[in-house]
Formats: structure tokens, sequence, C-alpha cells
């Protein structure tokens, strides 16, 4: 393995992987913040209308709080949130997120194969943090009316862009539909 | 040429797909769904293979995982497979086939008088032998001879198979007849059935011995099975092995089909209904090729028309064996049977009443001895027994018992979460099995039990008063004169006898061999087979190819090595990428030597202005009224001292002392901290800072966001520094070294932070990641307006180097204390607790002869030390007193530096010290760690 020789890449906006009867493109991100401590005074003073999500749940709203655990959430916005990072008397931290995270979409019957893939056992359905470990690295997974979302950090997202277009080259569907 | 194709039977197979291939260079012709096995018996193949160290022929014995023989080299196009089982691989067009062990041919083996010195060469031998001289003088000899087939280098295993995680209700392995029955009963009440099968079809023994399930055909019992799994949401995988059994009700399944896929299975229960295998029987040269199981030959008869021979002997002490003899003799094959029972029952079948006591022949078998008369045949059958396969239920760490009355090792009950059914369990009986499995697949108790019988009326049993050579293991070649002599010499226990003979060690993982093993064993110890004991079985149950686990893990998918954003302007640029602490980087930008090139660059920033992306130093938010409490537990400077707007350098410490990170802390706010960490060490502080929050600080006083990866950083360092950031359009705000602040980026906050690595004038710009590309173009637009360049961290590298600024990692090791690098401050004044403190008061921490940093200086011209050469007293004895760290060539003094870790090395500076390196030896003089600008007046530009 000489890393001097790659030339793989991260998907790019406008480009789609076709794998295990899904397709993966890149999605909009929004201004994201990180928010801990009372999670339902930061969701009420930032983000109102934001639903509170764990693993896979759907919401259509743009705004969303993606439960990472207990006291801890991301907060996706259209526009930057009022507040100053720091410490509120509220009861809350937060901090600027920038753009930590990249959003992969996963349209389609088979975004839980896609998933399946790169997860040591079954996927947590019903938890109620969004967080897991996806090919050993940590992403949120957000539900869609067609699939799933997946947030990942930046820099993990050319590696998991070659690995789901791997799953779609060569192993076909995880399960057989 | 023995074996033979019947013109009508094999089920398996179509006929109007010829197809051919080559074994040991001769052209072999099958049928689409042959086997390699059941091709290379019908065309007459005898000798597939060559023993392990005896080098004796071998065919083919079974028909599964349990063969020990029939191990052959397979080459498809650019494919290899070493070691394949010719059982279980599918023959294919084209292919090439070789034995191993054997050259050039299995047939015409050069090493086979080998067998000839057998007496010389007993288990273990190589403990009493090779010591008349040097090992070295056997090293390689053996080395060749050691070891089963070779790997090619130059076919490099795909990297494709999934890694699938899925779940289930009930997870079926095994789909015989009680497998069956159970996954229908089981999908009947709705639950999820996964049944896994390691052919390639439903049904186990009765694909070729037939029979009915309850009163229906098996064929139709297996087809609604299917059915009804598949409509119940459960799933049904062939030519797929079950090879391993975890903790919590996991299991790791290899599924050899198209598309090959490896699974690994969570089930809420699990029925094991894996089967038996049937035992041989043991007599003198029972290794000829030509002796056989009798399932085996049911099986290859009935599923690939592929008969064993024309004159055969079928051993046998159970009624199992007369379906075998009365197929066989359908099939024209002249059968006598050697029944071993004292009152054996009338088939219909010539019956010789007795027993095998040796078989002859050179190349195979031509006869055999029954009750002292030889009898010509060309075949042996052994119909020996049943040997349930539990290597699953043991894994489970599942315990076993003793049945002498179905002289069997059986599951013993509750020891393992999984229900056993069928021949796993020892029910042969197919109606009882049958109804074993729909009761485990129901949940409900079994009824209608038959009665214990009574022990059977004869077992067959390796007899030591037999002359001639009785084999225990074939695959590692163990006979039965090893395994008492292990008793002899001392090795009496069943987990010696393994290791000392290597009985049962071979891939076949003992499954023809272990009871035999065994069973002798008690025999010469005059135990009981209880009290003798079994050995352990461990995954995986039959070899899984590491590609299989590892899947597409392979070259950049092999580890994820953290990319940055401005990974592709940076490629533009020219620069070379290599991975530095998890992240790939630039470590030079453009063509030429990179050694030359960072030297380069590492000047033109001393000169004028270089800048870097630094974006993967860690970014940790630390926020809330515990803040500093947090900092100043987990670090060892304190952190609560530092005014809003700026920021302090500090090390993290283990609880023994040792420094585990060093970084700058910026202070934002009276109770928001940044803490900035190495590349590296991200999650690794992050979970430690989050230690000492949970238990210490409080869950509501304080909170860590890992921010790191979304800004970009980028780092403008030299002399030209400020004048550059002009140029660029960007309005610095007025900072002291150490100073933090903000300015406004294309209408969002960007961080600035005066901090440097380098020694120079230095700005550290922080932008939302999706902001850097357009910092970048601001930077490098302005560059070449003030002579300066983008620079690697090879250059970094050099210019920290110069100052005297640490790796972690590489500039310390895992002994290395703060006041080792000359940070004592804070372990004399610091009054509070800390993380580390109390270790470093201990006798070891405050010892005279700690490796302390220091730089050295050679005299003898311009070459540069060797990273690592250990460092010696100019005189007297050669020890080690410490190591180089760091070593390159500085641009900026024209010659070469170096860090180490030197043995009460400040006391040592203006001193000399010897550095020895792969025989050559230097001398060099301790210095400062620092050589470059002492006072830092470099800083302000």
């Amino acid at each position: 393995m000489d890393e001097r020789l790659w030339t793989d890449r991260a998907l790019a906006d406008g480009e789609a992987i076709a794998a295990a009867g899904c397709r993966i493109s890149r999605s909009g991100t929004g201004h994201q913040t990180l928010v801990s401590g009372d999670l339902t005074a930061a969701i009420s003073m930032l983000a109102p209308d934001a639903p509170l999500l764990g693993f896979a749940e759907v919401s259509d709203t743009p705004e969303q709080a993606i439960r990472i655990a207990r006291d801890h959430a991301l907060l996706v916005t259209s526009n930057p949130v009022q507040e100053d990072p720091g410490w509120h008397s509220a009861g809350f931290a937060l901090s600027d997120a920038g753009n930590r995270f990249a959003c992969l979409d996963l349209a389609g019957h088979g975004a839980m194969d896609v998933l399946a893939h790169g997860l040591a056992s079954a996927a947590p359905v019903g938890s109620p943090s969004a967080a897991l470990y996806f090919v050993g690295l940590p992403v949120l997974v957000t539900g869609t009316r067609t699939g799933l979302k997946l947030w990942v950090d930046q820099a993990h997202l050319t590696y998991l862009t070659g690995f789901i277009a791997r799953i779609g080259r060569n192993a076909g569907p995880a399960f057989d539909s | 040429m023995t074996g033979w194709r019947h013109q009508t039977l094999g089920r398996n197979i179509d006929r109007s797909k010829p197809l051919r291939f080559s074994f040991d260079g001769q052209d072999v012709d099958g049928f689409a769904g042959d086997t390699l096995a059941s091709a290379l018996i019908a065309s007459g193949q005898r000798i597939l293979g060559r023993s392990f160290k005896y080098h004796r022929p071998r065919g083919l014995w079974g028909m599964g995982a349990e063969e020990p023989n029939a191990v052959l080299d397979v080459r498809h196009g650019s494919e290899h497979w070493p070691n394949t089982r010719a059982t279980l691989a599918r023959a294919q067009d084209g292919m090439t086939v070789t034995s191993v062990n054997a050259w050039p041919t299995a047939r015409g083996d050069m090493f086979r008088l080998m067998d000839l010195a057998h007496r010389f060469l007993p288990a273990g031998f190589y403990y009493k032998t090779f010591m008349a001289l040097p090992w070295r003088f056997y090293e390689p000899m053996i080395r060749r001879m050691a070891g089963l087939g070779r790997v090619d280098p130059s076919c490099a295993p795909r990297a494709d198979v999934a890694q699938v995680s899925a779940e289930c209700d009930v997870l079926v392995i095994g789909a015989g007849p009680a497998g069956i029955a159970a996954a229908k009963a089981a999908a009947e009440t709705g639950k999820r059935v996964w049944l896994v099968e390691e052919s390639s079809q439903l049904g186990g023994t009765l694909r070729w011995r037939g029979g009915e399930i309850g009163g229906t055909p098996w064929q139709e019992f297996a087809a609604a099975t299917r059915e009804i799994v598949l409509a119940a949401g459960g799933r049904i995988l062939t030519e797929t092995t079950l090879w391993g059994a975890f903790d919590h009700g996991s299991f790791a399944a290899w599924e050899r089909g198209v598309p090959e896929r490896h699974w690994r299975i969570r089930s809420t229960r699990t029925i094991l209904a894996s089967g038996g295998i049937e035992r041989p029987v043991w007599f003198a040269n029972n290794d000829l090729p030509g002796v056989m199981s009798a399932e085996a030959a049911f099986h290859h008869l009935i599923l690939y028309g592929a008969a064993p021979g024309r004159r055969v002997l079928l051993a046998m002490a159970s009624d199992r064996g007369v379906p075998v003899a009365r197929a066989l003799t359908d099939a024209g094959v002249e059968v006598t049977l050697v029944d071993a029972r004292k009152t054996p029952v009338d088939c219909g079948v010539p019956r010789v009443t007795g027993r095998i006591e040796a078989a002859h022949g050179r190349r195979g078998v031509d006869s055999a001895t029954v009750n002292g008369k030889r009898i010509a045949c060309d075949t042996i059958l052994c119909a020996g027994g049943t040997t349930p396969t539990l290597h699953i239920w043991c894994q489970a760490g599942g315990k076993l018992d003793w049945d002498a009355s179905r002289d069997m090792l059986v599951p013993r009950p509750g020891t393992a979460p999984m229900t056993v059914v069928g021949a796993a369990a020892g029910v042969l009986d197919l109606e009882t099995a049958v109804e074993d499995g729909w009761a485990a697949g129901s949940e409900i108790e079994a009824t209608n039990r038959p009665a214990p019988k009574s022990p059977p009326d004869h077992v067959f049993r390796p007899d030591p008063s037999l002359p001639g050579r009785q084999w225990i293991d074939l695959q590692n070649d163990v006979t039965l004169k090893d395994v008492t002599l292990a008793a002899r010499e001392g090795f009496s226990s069943v987990e010696h006898l393994k290791r000392y003979t290597t009985l049962g060690m071979a891939t076949d993982q003992g499954r023809t061999s272990n009871f035999a093993g065994l069973t002798a064993m008690a025999a010469v110890t005059d135990r009981t087979i209880p009290a003798t004991g079994t050995t352990t079985y461990r995954p995986p149950f039959q070899p899984v190819p590491l590609r299989a686990i590892a899947g597409p893990a392979r070259g950049a998918l092999y580890h994820a090595p953290k990319r940055l954003t401005l990974e592709d302007m940076h490629r533009a640029a020219g620069a070379r990428f290599r991975e530095y602490g998890g992240w790939l980087r630039p470590a030079t930008y453009g063509a030429g030597d990179e050694t030359t090139v960072a030297r380069i660059e590492a000047q033109t920033a001393r000169q004028s202005v270089g800048v870097f992306d630094a974006s993967p130093l860690g970014k940790l938010d630390v926020i809330g009224p515990g803040a500093a409490d947090l900092l100043d537990f987990t670090g060892y400077v304190r952190m609560s001292t530092l005014k809003p707007g700026r920021a302090r350098y500090g090390f993290m410490l283990s609880e023994t002392g040792i420094v585990y990170d060093d970084g700058v802390v910026l202070r934002l706010a009276e109770d928001h901290f940044l803490v900035s960490t190495s590349s590296s060490h991200v999650e690794g502080v992050r979970y430690r800072l989050e230690d000492a929050r949970q238990d210490r600080i409080g869950r509501g006083r304080v909170f860590i966001h890992d921010i790191t990866q979304g800004f970009t950083t980028l780092t403008v360092t030299g002399p030209k520094a400020r004048e550059m950031c002009r140029k660029a359009g960007i309005e610095l705000p007025d900072l002291p070294h150490m100073g933090v602040g903000q300015t406004s980026f294309e209408g969002s906050p960007m961080r600035v932070a005066r901090i440097s690595f380098t020694g120079d004038l230095s700005y550290e710009l922080s932008v939302p990641a999706n902001l850097a590309h357009a910092l970048h173009d601001r930077l490098d637009t302005a560059l070449p307006e003030v002579g300066g360049c983008w620079i690697g961290l090879e250059a970094v590298l050099i210019l920290r180097a110069e100052k005297g600024f640490i790796l972690i990692g590489k500039d310390t090791d895992g002994a290395t204390m703060p006041h080792d690098l000359g940070w004592g401050g804070p372990r004399t004044r610091r009054e509070d607790e800390y993380i580390g403190k109390r270790s470093l008061f201990t006798p070891e921490a405050q010892g005279d002869k700690r490796r302390q940093l220091v730089g050295l200086r050679v005299r003898d011209g311009d070459a540069v030390i060797a990273t690592g050469s250990h460092l010696i007293e100019d005189q007297g004895a050669r020890r080690s007193l410490g190591f180089v760290t760091s070593s390159c060539f500085s641009p900026t003094l024209k010659r070469p530096i170096a860090l180490a870790l030197l043995e009460n090395g400040r006391d040592r500076i203006g001193g000399s010290v010897q550095v020895f390196n792969d025989g050559e030896v230097r001398s060099a003089e301790v210095t400062m760690a620092c050589a470059f600008d002492p006072k830092g007046e470099y800083l302000d530009g």
C-alpha cells in the first residue's frame, strides 16, 4: 500500500453511486451546531421546530436535532443559529460545528442493506441515538421518506465513498430482493 | 483405475454440459455440477495426493469438510485457490488442478521413499533429532519440506467479499431432515428463520438415501419449507459454511456462492442440526487409495453417478451400511458385506461375518485380509459408526457426555445456548430426528421418544493386536503406534496427545481422527472415555480464506486515513502526500528529490513565508462553568489562570506521569476553552477529558465538542507572514505572541491565533470548511507577491526541529515525563491535584539517570545522523545511554541537527557522546535542544 499513489476522492455534489438497490448521493447539510446539556432548552432557544431524532427516524422538516448521546445533539438548521458559541445560562453548551459533517443520501429500498455492509452487528432499530459505527467510523443515521441519510465526518468521506462504491461494484445486494 | 461413471445416475450433474480440467497434467472429464472429487473418482483417478510425512499414496475418503486426503491446488484463469478440498470445490472447465505435497505428481512422487524410513520418523521424532549440527544447517531443508501447498504471490486474492450483518429470530444450522423440520416449524409460528446449509442443496443425507418426512416425499417437504421460511421473512443460505460461534448469539458464516458474502448473524435462538460424520474402520494399511467412507461412496454414486470401484468390500457393524450396499449392487457393483456383528441381519447382499484385518496393494487397494483370508477387491468402504458434528456446540461453550448406548459423545443439555437435534444429537433414526427438529422449531417438548437402546452389538476400535500400521489421523500421518508411543512417553493427556502427535491438528480438524485417538488413548491408559476427555474446538469450523473475512479492506480501503478538505487544491499544486498521524497530508510540493525540496521549502519559510495546512490539529471545545477545573485536573500546566484571548502550551499526562500529548489551549471566554491536540490524539484526548468530566467534574458543569473537522486551518509562518496576510486581504487583529482573536472572512468569523510551531511569526487562520477553498485562493494569490510558497509537513518538521519543539511519540517514549523535557515548573509548584501528579514523585521519576531531551551537533561533516542511533559513552563499556529521536539537515544553520533522549542529558550539555549506528561510530557534542533562535527573537517577525 503506497498512499502516495492514491487517486481516490470523495463523492462530489451531483454524483451518485448505485449499490444494493439504492442510490447514494450528496445531500445538503445546512448549518451545523453541536449542543450539549439541556437539549430541550437548547432546541427551544435555537431551533424550536426541530424534532429530536434517533436512529433512522424520519423528519420532513429542514431543521433537525440529531441525537448523538443522552445530552448531546447535532442541530441542523437552514440559517446560522443566533446565539454565540460557548456556555448558555439555560444550561447548555453550544459550538459552531462548521462543516464537520457531510451528508450522504441513501435513496431506495436497499438503504438498510447498504448499512448492513458496514455494521458489526444488526442495525439498532428503535435506538434513541442516531449514532453508530459504520465500517468502524462514527456516523449519524437519520431517515427520509425514501431511505436514510448518513451524516459522516468530512475527513472520512473519501474512504466511505470508496467503500460504498465497492459495495455497488462487487458484492451485489446484501439481501436479495 | 477403479472408479467409473454410471450411465444414468447422478442427479446433480448435467450431462449436456461436459467439461474438462487437468489434474497433475492429465485431462479429466466431467460434467457441470460435478465437484472435483466426483469428477476425479468417475475418471478413475485413485491417487489424489501424498500423505504429509511419509508421502504414502492417498485417495478420496469423504464427501465434505471431513475429507483428509484430497487437498488440491486449484487455478482457474487468474485465480488461485491453494489447499482446496476436492469435495467442496465445484469443477469448472479449464481448471488446472495439482496435488500438493508431491513432486512432480501424486502418482509419481519423488519423495515416496520416505515411507521406507518410517521407523525413524514416528510422532515427535523431531524432538529427538537435528542435534548433531547447528540448527541453521537443518532449517532451510525443513522449511522447504514443511507445510502444505504453496501460495502464488502473483495471484492477488480478490478484495470483494461483502461483509454483512444480519439478525434473525431463529438460526437453524444444517438443512438435513432435522434442520428442515425445525426451520419449517419455526417459520410456521411466524418466526424469521435463517437456514444455513454447507452444501448446495437442502436435504442432507436424504439426497442420496431418500425417504419421507411425515408421509411426504422429502423433496416436497424441503420445497414447502423453503416457501414458508421465505414467506415469513426468513432466508435460506446454501453453499454457506457457518464457521464460528461467538458470544451473545453471534455467528460467522461464509457464503461461497455468487455473490460471495461473509455474514455476521445474530440470532435470538439457535438450533444446531449439523449432522454427523462417518467413522473409519481401523485395520492395517487403512490409508490406501480405495479405502473410503461408505456414506461418501453412496453420496457420490447417487448425486454424481461416480462409483468408487467394481469389487467392493463394505465393513460395517450396523444396518446403516445396508442401503449403501444395495445401491451399489443395483448400480452393477459387486459388493460383499463384512459385518462385524455377532448376529448380523440378512439383507440379501453377500456377507461375511468378521472383520477386515488388513488392506493390501501398492498404489491402491487390490485385496484385503478378512478373518485371516485374502479376498480380492478394489475398494473398501467403511461404515464405522457416526460421530456427531458438534464443533459449533463446543465453540459456544457446550460440553459433551459419553453415551455408551450409542457409542458417541453427545451434547450435554444446558451447557450451550442452542438446541441440538438430529444426528448431531446422536439421533440417527429419521422419524425421531424429524420429530426432534419439529419440537425444537416449535419450542415444545418432543414426545414419543423411542426407548433407549442397549449398547451396540459391536463397536469399531483401533486394535493394537493387529500387525501392520493403522492410521488414526490420515491428514497428519498419525498411526495407532504413535498414540501408544505418546502414552509410553508420558503424553497421556488428550491435550498432550494432540500436540505431541499432531493428531487432530490438520485442516480437517480431526473430524475422522479425534474419536479414534481418544478411544485409543483411553484403551492404552486403561481409562474410560469420559475420564480421558476431549480437546477443544475453536473457530473456524473449516478453513476460511482470510480474504473472506477481510472483505474489501485492501489498499486504500484497508485503513481509513482522514482526508483534508483542501486535498484537491494541494494536489493541483503538485503536493506529494503521505500519512501523518492518521491523515493524508502534503509531504512536499513539486517534483524532485523530496529531501532537497523539503529543505528548500523550509528555507523559504525562514526567509520569507510558508503556508501549510494545519487542519488536522485537534480542536476540542471545552465549555461550561467547570471547564477550567477540568483542564486543570487533566493537564500538567494550569489553564485556569489563562486569560481570555490568550493561549498556553501544556501537556496531558497519563496516570503514570508519562507525557501522553502536548498542545496549546486557547481561552476564548471565561467558560470556553479550545484545546488543540496532536492530530493523531484527538479521540484519545477527548476520551480522557470525557472520563474526568463524567467522574470528577460533573456532567452538567462542562461539555466537550470535537469540532476538528468542521474547520480548515491554514498557518502562515515566516518573517513576512503579516505582510502576506495583508496582501491576501485578511485584516489581522492585533495580537501578541500566544494571543487569539477573531476577524471576518467572507462574511463569516475567522479565528486567528498567533501560535508558532516553527519559531517564526505565525498566524493560524481557521474558517468553516465551506470557506476553505476561498481562503486557499486568497493566500495562494498573495504567496508569489512575498516570495513565499506552500510548504509540506517535511519542511514543517525541519523548522520545528531547529527550535527543539517535540513531536509526541517521536521525541518522547513510554517513559518520558514532563521534567525530562525541561518542564519541571508545574511539578514543583502545583499544589492541587492533577492526573499523573503522584507518579512524578516516585523514586523512579526522581532518579538521576533519566533520559532527558537534548540536542546533538556532529563535527565530522554534513552527513545527517540516523534517527534511532544509540548514544554511548566516549570510553568504557558500550552501553546505550539513549537514542536519537529526530534528525535532519538544517538549511537555516547549514549543518546537521538532531534531538535525542540522553541519560542525564542536561548535565552533559557541553560534553560529547558517541553516536552508534549499524557499526558506524561518530562523535557529537551535546547541546540545548533549541538550535535556532533560543531567545525567540524571530517570533515577532
